[in-house]
């Protein structure tokens, strides 16, 4: 197709030849390789969403009423529910490993959430240094799961933890944090805040910029205080931000377990770190491999799954009665 | 209204200057807790790296010495050289840029060429692809870990990186809405001015928009590379054998390792994080634009 046919055939070119004549159909045809050209160039993560996340699912689905000790899909043998009535009836670490999770979600999102939203006011209010106080704020962001667990583990260790001295200064029995029912989803909890700070502190910066300054000038010649201020005029307008990171957060919290089989192997001191994923995790390639297997792992993926998707559809409900998107 | 706020104005008192004195004062204070605050947030993000940092240059014997101290007595740099000369540390590097950084390139060109797509062609799909892909953000990812595993097995993948590598290939979710809100604030005028001149769709991408795009495509690239560099799950589920392990396998290795040459596990962690740090000093703008930006879509 040369120049000349391809100014022709776009709408956009002032037709130089007669309009009638111009044919409807030719004009299809450039509206119809417009169509092809876009959706094949917009393709491709779908395709890829497709071979990689929805082909499994389908698998999964079919595996999870099945009973599969080896990696091998075609060594399975159909039992129906049993798998799913297994999880609700005898595990008795499911019922564990979703407590953990909520635990586990809903302090790290709070936390972080106040967290990030405080230093980003004081960022605001300070006249000098906030540029390389959330600078350094973000470093973790950047290290590795497995760099911040070596760092972690190190301070929180037994005999040469930072931590214990401290606990010896204060003539406090040493403890083992890791190791302790009570203390050590408390570690990984300290662990994910830290390395998650810096993420919402950017956000709420970005946020808090981004507010026309004309409703906080209108609210300063009514009067308001710096609390009356935040809450009725600053949180409104930064809503969205902070929905963003809850949402997003559990979603990825619910789901997280790296950290936790870098920091405590096998579901940690009587489970007490167990996640539901790290349970899924477990049941397919850990140390309940033997007895749980594939396809009660993917059962189990699936019920997890059911429960993220249901607590973000709640939180999404929720969103109607805060998130403000007038700005 | 007017008239309230007059009468209002005359019942308080009137600023005197030493009440405007002890306002100053009190500005300075808040200030300084302000300060404060901030501080301590810092000091609670760098400790664990000033510990590391020091037992790191500690000698084996020091750095098991009760309790902590800040400043090594006896300064070496012994555990550095350590790391260094071990094979394992450089091969796993390699290995990680052989797995992350192809895939990346390809990755955020198949991005950029959807976002493109989405942000500038009108075809009849548009919507409801973007939808699906807006939905598969929120999907959780954990009902496809065991069973892209049996999948990669019938493959005979396990152990190569072509499970860590093709997924990427296609390109990634939200780097494609990243990048397609950057082409949204380029003109469509550019797009339609060079399709009158004879140039096809793909070419628009290739010869217009993608060069324009190149400061978002470098924001995208950067926390790409982070993302994979850092990535310890995909790594430890599929490889088995130690010469294919990555940087981050290496040394989570090294640390669960039984000879508790401590001051030789920090120094492989710095080491290990180094690259990132610089990374990030150098182009903390795009760190900060590339996450500012996929909150504010929100």
């Amino acid at each position: 197709m040369n120049k000349q046919e391809m100014a022709a055939a776009d709408p956009l070119v002032p037709q130089q030849t007669d309009p009638v004549q111009k044919p409807k159909r030719q004009k299809f045809g450039m509206n119809r390789r417009r169509n092809i050209a876009g959706t094949l160039f917009a393709m491709s993560p779908l395709l890829g969403f497709f071979l990689f996340s929805c082909i499994p699912m389908v698998l999964s689905l079919y595996m999870s009423f099945g009973e599969m000790k080896t990696f091998d899909i075609f060594d399975i043998e159909m039992v129906g529910f049993d798998n799913y009535v297994f999880i609700f009836t005898e595990d008795p670490l499911f019922f564990k490993s979703i407590l953990n999770s909520f635990v586990y979600s809903i302090t790290t999102v709070l936390l972080r959430t106040i967290f990030a939203l405080l230093i980003a006011m004081l960022l605001r209010s300070i006249p000098r240094g906030s540029k390389l106080i959330s600078a350094i704020l973000f470093i973790p962001f950047v290290c590795s799961v497995i760099a911040t667990s070596v760092m972690w583990k190190w301070v929180f260790d037994y005999n040469y933890g930072v931590l214990n001295d401290l606990m010896d200064i204060f003539g406090l029995p040493r403890v083992d944090w890791l190791h302790e029912t009570e203390t050590a989803m408390g570690v990984i909890i300290v662990q994910t805040v830290w390395g998650n700070l810096g993420f919402g502190i950017i956000l709420y910066t970005a946020a808090f910029a981004a507010i026309n300054r004309s409703y906080i000038e209108a609210a300063m010649i009514d009067g308001a205080n710096r609390f009356r201020m935040f809450f009725s005029i600053e949180f409104p307008m930064i809503s969205p931000t902070t929905f963003y990171l809850i949402v997003m957060g559990f979603i990825g919290a619910l789901q997280s377990f790296a950290n936790f089989l870098v920091m405590t192997p096998n579901g940690g001191p009587d489970f007490s770190t167990l996640t539901m994923v790290y349970h899924v995790y477990n049941s397919a390639f850990g140390y309940l491999n033997f007895d749980y297997g594939m396809g009660y792992a993917s059962a189990l993926s699936w019920v997890v799954g059911i429960i993220v998707i249901l607590f973000t559809a709640a939180n999404f409900w929720l969103e109607k009665k805060w998130v403000n998107y007038d700005v | 209204m007017m008239f309230k706020a007059l009468k209002r104005r005359k019942t308080e008192p009137l600023p005197a200057k030493v009440n405007r004195r002890r306002q100053k004062i009190g500005r300075y204070v808040a200030l300084g807790i302000d300060y404060l605050i901030l501080i301590l947030f810092c000091l609670f993000v760098l400790l664990p790296y000033l510990i590391v940092v020091s037992t790191s240059f500690k000698t084996l014997m020091e750095s098991t010495r009760i309790p902590f101290h800040f400043i090594p007595w006896d300064f070496t740099v012994d555990a550095y050289v350590q790391v260094l000369r071990e094979s394992s540390i450089w091969r796993g590097l390699l290995n990680t840029l052989i797995v992350v950084v192809p895939p990346m390139f390809v990755g955020i060109f198949t991005s950029s060429l959807s976002a493109y797509a989405f942000s500038k062609i009108r075809f009849p799909a548009s919507k409801v692809m973007f939808t699906i892909l807006l939905m598969t953000m929120m999907l959780p990812g954990v009902v496809t870990m065991v069973p892209a595993y049996v999948i990669y097995d019938l493959l005979g993948w396990i152990d190569t990186y072509w499970p860590l590598m093709l997924p990427e290939v296609f390109g990634g979710i939200s780097c494609v809405f990243y990048l397609r809100q950057y082409f949204n604030g380029l003109p469509d005028e550019l797009g339609e001015a060079a399709r009158l001149d004879g140039l096809s769709y793909f070419g628009t991408f290739l010869w217009i928009f993608l060069p324009l795009a190149k400061p978002a495509c470098v924001a995208q690239l950067i926390l790409w590379f982070v993302g994979g560099y850092n990535n310890y799950f995909g790594p430890m589920l599929y490889l088995n054998s130690e010469s294919r392990f990555t940087l981050q396998l290496v040394v989570n290795l090294m640390a669960g390792g039984f000879d508790n040459n401590w001051p030789k596990v920090m120094a492989a962690t710095i080491v290990m994080i180094i690259p990132m740090l610089i990374f990030y000093v150098t182009m903390q703008k795009y760190f900060v634009e590339g996450i500012a930006m996929s909150g504010l879509k929100a």
